[in-house]
C-alpha cells in the first residue's frame, strides 16, 4: 500500500489517514522535527501574512476565522485539517484566514526550504503531500458549498419570518383600529346616554310650565269674563296644523269673500277662514274698534301658538332624549330578551332628520327575543339606515322587514336607491364609508365593516344584494349569542 | 307699496311660526310668505310673479323634505327673475360642503345658524333687504323707517331724491 498515484483516489483511505501518513513521512524525512507546545488562543497566522512555513498540528484543533463587519466569523474548525498554511503557501499568496489555536496544540513548524528539501528527498512524501493538498482543497470546497446551501436556507427562513411579521403587524393594526372604534363608540354611547338623562329634568320642567301657563291663562280668561279675544288662545292651542299651501288657499278664498286681501291674511292667521265667522265676530265694528279687537285676538292667538309650539318642541326633545337613553344603553352588557324591532324604532326616530321626504315602510313580522348587546346592535341598524337614507337622498322608499328564521331573527333594510355597483358588492364590508355633510350622526363613519364585526360577534351573518332600485342588507342574528349567557 | 316679498322656506311649523313672528317688524313694508317645502316655495315664487311682486329675500332652511335648501337656492340663482334675491341659509344642519356649494353656486349672501336671536335675524334681514333695495330699480324712500335709513337716505340724495336710478 501507499505507493503511486492510486493512493490519491483510494476511497478506503480516509483524509485523516492520509494526513497521518504524510506527517509520518515528513517527520521521518526532516532533519529535525522539533515538537512545540502552543497554548490555546495563540495566533499562528494572521490574515495578510506572507506564509513562509507550515504548521503540522499533531494534537489539538485550530480555528480559521476572519473579521467580517467588526465581528469574528469562524469559517473552519472541523474542516481546518492538520496542515496550517499549506493552501496559502500553495497559492503563493498572503494568508486569507486568521489561524488561532482553538485548544492547546502540539505542532511541528516546517519552513518552506525544509519542506522543499524533504519533498525532493522523499518521492513518497511528494505523493502524500499532493494528496493532502487535494483533499484539503476538496474539503474546503465542500464546506463552501455547504455554506452556500446554509445561506440560502437562512435567507428563505428570513423571508418567511419577514412575511409572518408583516402579516402580524397588519393584523395588529386592524385590531387596534377596531379597538379604537369600539372605544370611541362606547364613549359616545355613554355621552349620549348621559345627555339623555340630563335632558329629563329640563324637558319635564318645560312641559309642566307650558301646561301651567295654559291652565293659568285659561283661568285668567275666565276671570275676565272669557272675552272674544281669549277664545283665540284655545283656538291656537287646539287648531290642527295646516300646510302653507292650504293656508294660502284659505287666504285667497276669504279675500274673495270679504274683498280685502290684507285683512284676509290677518284673519286666516288667527284661524278665521270663512266670511260668515268674520261677520259674526267683527261685523259692524267701526274701523278703530275692528283694529283693536283684531289686535287683541292676534295677541291671544300668538300666546296660544307659542304655548303649543313650546309643548310640541318639548315633546320632541323628550322623545329624542328617551330614544338616546335606550339607544345608548350600556354597550358592554349582554342583555336577554332584546326585541330587535324596538332598537330599529329608536334608530328610525333618532335618524328622523335624515329620513325626511323618504317613505319609511315597516314590515315587522313576529320575531323571538334574542340575547344581544343592544347598544352594539343599534349601531348596526344605525349604519344600515343611515346608508340607505344617504342613497335615497330625500326620495324613495326605505323598507325595514323583520322575520323569524330557525334559531334566530332576520332583519332586512332595503332601499330603492341607485344601488351598489356589482364590482363593489364583494368588498362593501371592507370599505370604511364616511358620512357626507358633517351632520350629527350616531355611528358616524363606522362603516359596514364594523356592522359585520358586530353581527359576527353575535354569531350572526350579514349579506347584501343590490340591483338598481333595490338594495337589501340582510342581517341574521341567533336567539342565543355564542359568548352570551344562555337564554332562559 | 308692498312690491317686495320675503320668502321663508322651513318645514317645521314651530320653527316657521317663530321666524314669521320675528319678521313682524317688516310686515306692512314687505310681503312675507312661507312655504314648508321646496315644491311649495316654487308655487309661491310663481304666484308672487303673477301679482307683480318680486322676491327680495329668501330665508331658507337646509334640510327640507325632497329637495335640499341649498339646491333650491342654486335653482333661484339660475333664474333671471330671482337671481337678484338676497339668499340666506337659516339652518342648524348644513355642512361645510353644502355651504360652500351655496356660496359658490347660489351666491349665498349670509348664513344664520340655529338657534337664532330676534336681533340677529332682524339685523341680517335689514342689511340684506337694504342691499336688495339699493341694487334694484325701486323707490328707496318708503323703506327708510324699516331698513338701514341713513344708507337709503344717502343713496336717495345721490340719486337726486328721485329714489329710482336713472
Amino acid at each position: 500500500m501507499g505507493n503511486g498515484l492510486s493512493f490519491f483516489f483510494d476511497a478506503d483511505v480516509t483524509g485523516v489517514e492520509v494526513e497521518r501518513r504524510m506527517i509520518a513521512e515528513l517527520e521521518r524525512t526532516l532533519a529535525s522535527a522539533e515538537r512545540t507546545r502552543v497554548p490555546a488562543g495563540t495566533r499562528l497566522v494572521s490574515h495578510g501574512d506572507v506564509v513562509d512555513r507550515i504548521w503540522i498540528v499533531l494534537e489539538g484543533e485550530v480555528q480559521l476565522t476572519r473579521e467580517v463587519d467588526g465581528r469574528r466569523v469562524v469559517f473552519h474548525q472541523q474542516t481546518a485539517g492538520r496542515l496550517v498554511g499549506l493552501l496559502a503557501m500553495a497559492r503563493n499568496e498572503p494568508a486569507y484566514f486568521d489561524t488561532t489555536a482553538a485548544t492547546d496544540l502540539t505542532v511541528i513548524a516546517v519552513t518552506l526550504e525544509e519542506l522543499d528539501a524533504a519533498l525532493r528527498a522523499n518521492p513518497i512524501l511528494d505523493v502524500h503531500f499532493v494528496t493532502v493538498l487535494l483533499r484539503s482543497l476538496a474539503r474546503r470546497h465542500l464546506r463552501a458549498v455547504e455554506l452556500r446551501v446554509e445561506v440560502d436556507r437562512l435567507n428563505r427562513d428570513l423571508a418567511e419570518d419577514r412575511d409572518r411579521l408583516r402579516r402580524a403587524l397588519s393584523e395588529l393594526e386592524r385590531a387596534q383600529t377596531r379597538l379604537v372604534e369600539q372605544d370611541r363608540m362606547a364613549t359616545l354611547g355613554q355621552l349620549a346616554a348621559g345627555i339623555g338623562h340630563e335632558l329629563n329634568n329640563p324637558v319635564a320642567a318645560l312641559l309642566r310650565a307650558a301646561a301651567f301657563l295654559t291652565e293659568d291663562l285659561s283661568g285668567l280668561a275666565d276671570d275676565f269674563g272669557g272675552g272674544t279675544a281669549w277664545g283665540f288662545l284655545h283656538r291656537a292651542l287646539d287648531r290642527p296644523p295646516i300646510s302653507t299651501r292650504e293656508e294660502r288657499e284659505q287666504r285667497r278664498a276669504l279675500a274673495t269673500g270679504i274683498g280685502d286681501p290684507d285683512l284676509a291674511r290677518r284673519l286666516v292667521a288667527i284661524g278665521i277662514t270663512d266670511a260668515g265667522e268674520y261677520e259674526r265676530r267683527f261685523g259692524g265694528l267701526a274701523a278703530g274698534e275692528l283694529e283693536a279687537a283684531l289686535a287683541a285676538a292676534e295677541r291671544c292667538h300668538a300666546i296660544g301658538l307659542s304655548l303649543r309650539n313650546i309643548r310640541s318642541a318639548a315633546d320632541r326633545i323628550g322623545g329624542l332624549a328617551g330614544s338616546l337613553r335606550s339607544y345608548a344603553r350600556d354597550q358592554s352588557e349582554m342583555t336577554l330578551g332584546v326585541d330587535v324591532r324596538e332598537g330599529i324604532e329608536e334608530t328610525l326616530r333618532l335618524l328622523g332628520h335624515e329620513l325626511r321626504g323618504i317613505d319609511v315602510v315597516r314590515e315587522y313580522g313576529p320575531v323571538p327575543a334574542i340575547a344581544a348587546y343592544p347598544g352594539q346592535v343599534n349601531q348596526v341598524w344605525t349604519n344600515l339606515i343611515h346608508n340607505a337614507a344617504r342613497e335615497l337622498a330625500g326620495q324613495g322608499t326605505l323598507t325595514v322587514r323583520t322575520a323569524p328564521v330557525p334559531g334566530g331573527v332576520q332583519v332586512e333594510v332595503a332601499d330603492t336607491g341607485p344601488g351598489i355597483p356589482a364590482a363593489h358588492l364583494d368588498d362593501v364590508f371592507e370599505l370604511s364609508f364616511t358620512t357626507h355633510g358633517g351632520r350629527v350622526d350616531f355611528g358616524l363613519g363606522l362603516g359596514l365593516r364594523l356592522c359585520r364585526d358586530i353581527v359576527e360577534r353575535h354569531g350572526g351573518s350579514i349579506e347584501v344584494q343590490s340591483v338598481p332600485g333595490d338594495t337589501r342588507f340582510i342581517v341574521t342574528l341567533p336567539v342565543e349569542s355564542p359568548d352570551g349567557p344562555e337564554a332562559p | 307699496m308692498t312690491e317686495i316679498a320675503i320668502l321663508v322656506v322651513e318645514d317645521e311649523p314651530e320653527v316657521r311660526d317663530a321666524i314669521e313672528r320675528d319678521l313682524a317688524p317688516f310686515q306692512g313694508y314687505f310681503r312675507i310668505e312661507a312655504a314648508d317645502d321646496v315644491a311649495d316655495a316654487r308655487d309661491v315664487v310663481r304666484e308672487l310673479a303673477t301679482e307683480g311682486i318680486v322676491v327680495g329675500l329668501v330665508l331658507c332652511d337646509h334640510l327640507l323634505p325632497g329637495t335640499l335648501g341649498t339646491d333650491f337656492l342654486v335653482e333661484l340663482h339660475g333664474d333671471a327673475a330671482t337671481r337678484g334675491a338676497r339668499k340666506v341659509l337659516l339652518t342648524g344642519q348644513a355642512g361645510l360642503e353644502d355651504t360652500i356649494r351655496a356660496v359658490n353656486e347660489a351666491g349665498l349672501d349670509h348664513y344664520v345658524p340655529k338657534p337664532w336671536t330676534a336681533a340677529g335675524l332682524q339685523g341680517t334681514v335689514r342689511e340684506q333687504l337694504t342691499e336688495f333695495v339699493l341694487e334694484g330699480d325701486v323707490d328707496v324712500l318708503p323703506y327708510v323707517p324699516v331698513l338701514d335709513g341713513p344708507r337709503l337716505v344717502a343713496a336717495a340724495a345721490d340719486r337726486g331724491w328721485e329714489g329710482r336710478r336713472t
